[in-house]
């Protein structure tokens, strides 16, 4: 991962903050590391990616590539791949994409450590079989369309120009690159995404001075200028945030953070989130 | 960014009809000019373009299809092959297994050996240093045809399978879309030899040259030199250059 994602993962600073903040507004990163602009995802940019995937599904069937599913039950009739094989694969699939989930829930150092060894464990004991089930798929409909997505973010996400209109690669760089390097964008775009975690983005609109700004505004077309449908996914979530904030800070019986908690963004964000609990909790038992 | 546009580029001569003039004078002295169309031998540059990233996806769908068809045909996939045989012992007898084991070992010992004289050459090379090289040399090459003979042997057994055959498709694939030529013109530009959009397109164009150069010496020597050189290239994953070509060409003869 290169440093420019790594020392934004975790925001401990005001001045992160608002760096952060001015990439949602502007819905584009630089990256000073390797000189590039990512746009930020949007609503309408999702629908696109799906509609992509689905232009290239009917593609590349027409064009005699058979489903996963298809493939299978050819294989299956054939005895290349039995059942017993995919549903022994499908079930250790299943156990490492649980321990993967359960890992990312881990807070403790000690456990997440044991976690990743069981994790690494698992994958060392099945990634021959992994493999085995790959080469006898071959290449599918989905598997093909996945690496087309590939494609799709280098062409849409990344940017020379702050204004997003010069692509990082030409039209003809583009189809000289070989796929790894391709599939190198896609996983860096996805690193990206971790910057904008819900962790930092609670630490960016409690920020005093942003989360003052929201107060003046009345709708998120009102202060980010453009109707919702337009908005990047960073910028609706900024502005539930906000909503959040506001419910929070408009009730009765919130008491405003202790000045220690404005030093630290962490505590900032915890101590917001108590309070809501607390209101959340009082107002229920009034309810009741 | 590679800007290598071609992989591998070769001359081949081919018979075409030119006309030729020849002027002399009658019996009433008379000037008259006599043109008459000679068959004549003309060299033709081909180049097998490198493909971007696109051709070689397509290439790929049409690889990935041509393995479902046959599977769903009845052809065995080459894991399926690979169990049966386990199941009998191996895809190689135990005598044949120990035989390629020692070519192996052989073959790297003698390799080695021949490294280790070569660093010293041109400084230190004693007379017995050279009678070894010159031993050497032969014998690793004889136990390097060994080895692809085992190889040959090895993977025949894959020949029908559903993989290998949809392999030989996608070559064909490879060659209707990557042949280029300038159709003999010395600065022209190099344009697709079996023209068309689609593969089925390309199929058509290369049945017409076929028909046409009636499996001639030409379009013999031409398809086969294509096929060596595009599946040697494809076998090198996507490496080979012009030279690696040229050499397993010659070292075959």
């Amino acid at each position: 991962m290169n440093e420019f994602i790594l020392e934004l993962q975790d925001i401990n600073s005001e001045d992160l903050a608002f760096l952060l903040f001015r990439h949602i507004l502007l819905g584009s990163s630089f990256d000073y590391q390797n000189k590039f602009y990512v746009k930020h995802n949007s609503l309408i940019e999702s629908t696109y990616i799906t509609e992509n995937n689905k232009i290239l599904e009917i593609d590349s069937k027409r064009r005699g590539l058979f489903s996963e599913k298809d493939k299978l039950i050819i294989l299956e009739k054939n005895g290349s791949w039995t059942k017993e094989e995919e549903e022994r694969y499908q079930e250790r699939f299943k156990r490492i994409t649980d321990l993967q989930i359960s890992k990312k829930k881990l807070v403790i150092p000690a456990q997440i450590k044991q976690a990743q060894i069981l994790f690494e464990q698992e994958m060392r004991d099945f990634s021959a079989f992994f493999i085995e089930r790959d080469n006898v798929l071959g290449l599918t409909l989905e598997s093909y369309v996945n690496t087309q997505t590939y494609q799709y973010y280098l062409k849409n996400f990344f940017f020379k120009d702050e204004a997003l209109t010069e692509r990082l690669f030409s039209d003809e760089d583009f189809e000289e690159l070989p796929q790894y390097e391709i599939k190198k964008y896609y996983d860096y775009y996805f690193e990206f995404q971790e910057v904008f975690n819900s962790r930092n983005l609670k630490k960016i609109t409690c920020c005093p001075f942003i989360l003052n700004t929201f107060f003046l505004s009345k709708t998120p077309v009102d202060f980010f200028g453009k109707n919702i449908s337009e908005l990047t996914l960073n910028q609706i979530s900024l502005y539930s945030n906000y909503l959040y904030y506001k419910n929070i800070t408009e009730s009765a019986d919130f008491k405003p953070p202790p000045q220690e908690c404005y030093n630290n963004l962490n505590k900032l964000v915890d101590y917001y989130d108590q309070q809501y609990s607390f209101i959340s909790s009082k107002n229920n038992s009034k309810k009741r | 960014m590679n800007q290598d546009k071609w992989i591998y580029t070769f001359t081949l001569d081919k018979e075409v009809n030119v006309s030729k003039s020849e002027t002399s004078k009658n019996d009433a002295g008379e000037e008259i000019t006599i043109t008459k169309t000679i068959k004549e031998k003309k060299p033709f540059i081909f180049k097998i373009k490198k493909p971007n990233r696109k051709i070689i996806d397509d290439g790929d769908i049409f690889y990935a299809a041509k393995v479902g068809e046959y599977l769903k045909a009845g052809l065995l996939s080459k894991s399926l092959i690979s169990k049966r045989f386990e199941n009998d012992g191996g895809d190689l007898s135990e005598d044949i297994k120990k035989q390629y084991t020692e070519a192996v070992n052989d073959y790297y010992n003698s390799q080695l050996e021949l490294d280790k004289l070569k660093e010293k050459e041109g400084s230190s090379l004693s007379d017995e240093d050279k009678k070894q090289i010159d031993e050497l040399t032969p014998k690793i090459l004889e136990l390097k045809n060994i080895l692809t003979e085992f190889e040959i042997q090895r993977t025949s057994i894959y020949d029908q399978s559903a993989e290998s055959k949809a392999l030989n498709k996608q070559i064909f694939w490879y060659i209707l879309a990557l042949t280029h030529w300038n159709k003999g013109k010395e600065n022209g530009d190099f344009e697709p030899y079996f023209v068309g959009k689609t593969f089925d397109e390309r199929c058509d164009t290369y049945d017409k040259i076929e028909d046409e150069e009636n499996n001639n010496e030409f379009f013999l020597s031409l398809t086969s030199k294509l096929a060596f050189a595009i599946s040697y290239w494809f076998n090198s994953g996507n490496k080979a250059t012009q030279k690696d070509i040229d050499d397993a060409q010659n070292s075959i003869g």
